[in-house]
């Protein structure tokens, strides 16, 4: 009995996948007047159990962090198989700036192992020029 | 009176039984533009006959397997250059490397450096081996390869 207990916990264990995330859309762009934009992205957890994620901005083509991008929530724990949408907001657009950037999410309590995952979507917020 | 009592209570089953009129039956649904990166298995480091090599492709070692699933558009898988987590006294010359192959056709020797897959199709799996290879080689401890996947368009 005890070893068909540990049977089957193995085999549940197997069956957990060691690491998943996923966002969506990969890309967005808008056009705001304002100095600031707003996207929303959907945040997905794969997994059967409730998995607590974080999402950072990057550069748009290398990892420098984005304090001008605020995310919320930037750090989230979603129920098995749910999704989320989180607000990501691009700030101190100037006039006829164009501010490009990624959005990356990713395990928060990321497991030890050869392989990190992430997903990261491409943002684009376009400020239209001073009149 | 009696006929009349029977006809009565048969009345609800007639209609029941008459053909319903036409209606259209609708199932809507939407996905998402998304990637979701699933790695179901870590990948495991072992020691080889060559004193001076570590790597998932010697016995007992395994490789890590990851299945990507894009909706929308096929996107662009990245794999930053692995980096050694080894003990203290680990010899500078080390280099790990990485290779990968997926059933969608990537195929990407061992390196060193950043390297990248576009896919061609929305659904994937990737085999991802790694190595260590350090010339004078390795001090007691734990080891490891760590890469960054990144799914992007």
């Amino acid at each position: 009995m005890r070893r068909a207990a540990a049977t089957l916990a193995a085999l549940a264990l197997a069956a957990t996948p060691a690491l998943a995330v996923g966002l969506g859309p990969l890309s967005k762009s808008g056009v705001t007047d304002s100095e600031r934009k707003g996207f929303f992205l959907t945040l997905i957890n794969p997994y059967p159990a409730a998995t607590p994620y974080r999402a950072y901005a990057v550069g748009a083509d290398d990892e420098t962090a984005q304090p001008r991008v605020r995310i919320t929530p930037a750090e989230v724990t979603l129920g098995g198989r749910a999704t989320r949408r989180i607000l990501i907001v691009a700030t101190g657009l100037r006039p006829g700036e164009t501010y490009a950037f990624r959005v990356c999410a990713e395990r928060a309590d990321t497991a030890e192992g050869m392989i990190h995952a992430r997903v990261c979507s491409h943002l684009s917020a376009r400020r239209l020029p001073a009149a | 009176m009696r006929v009349i009592g029977l006809a009565i209570s048969f009345a609800p089953l007639l209609a029941l039984a008459a053909p319903a009129p036409a209606a259209e039956v609708t199932l809507r649904g939407s996905l998402l533009p998304s990637c979701i990166l699933t790695l179901s298995t870590e990948g495991r480091l072992a020691a080889s006959g060559d004193p001076t090599m570590m790597g998932s492709e010697e016995a007992g070692g395994n490789p890590a397997l990851m299945a990507v699933v894009a909706v929308g558009a096929t996107p662009t898988i990245t794999f930053s250059a692995p980096v050694i987590e080894g003990p203290g006294g680990l010899d500078g010359g080390a280099q790990a490397q990485i290779r990968y192959t997926s059933l969608g056709g990537s195929n990407q020797p061992y390196t060193g450096t950043t390297s990248s897959s576009a896919q061609v199709r929305l659904l994937d799996t990737f085999t991802i081996h790694a190595r260590i290879v350090s010339p004078n080689g390795f001090a007691a401890g734990n080891y490891a390869v760590r890469s960054t996947t990144t799914c992007e368009q």
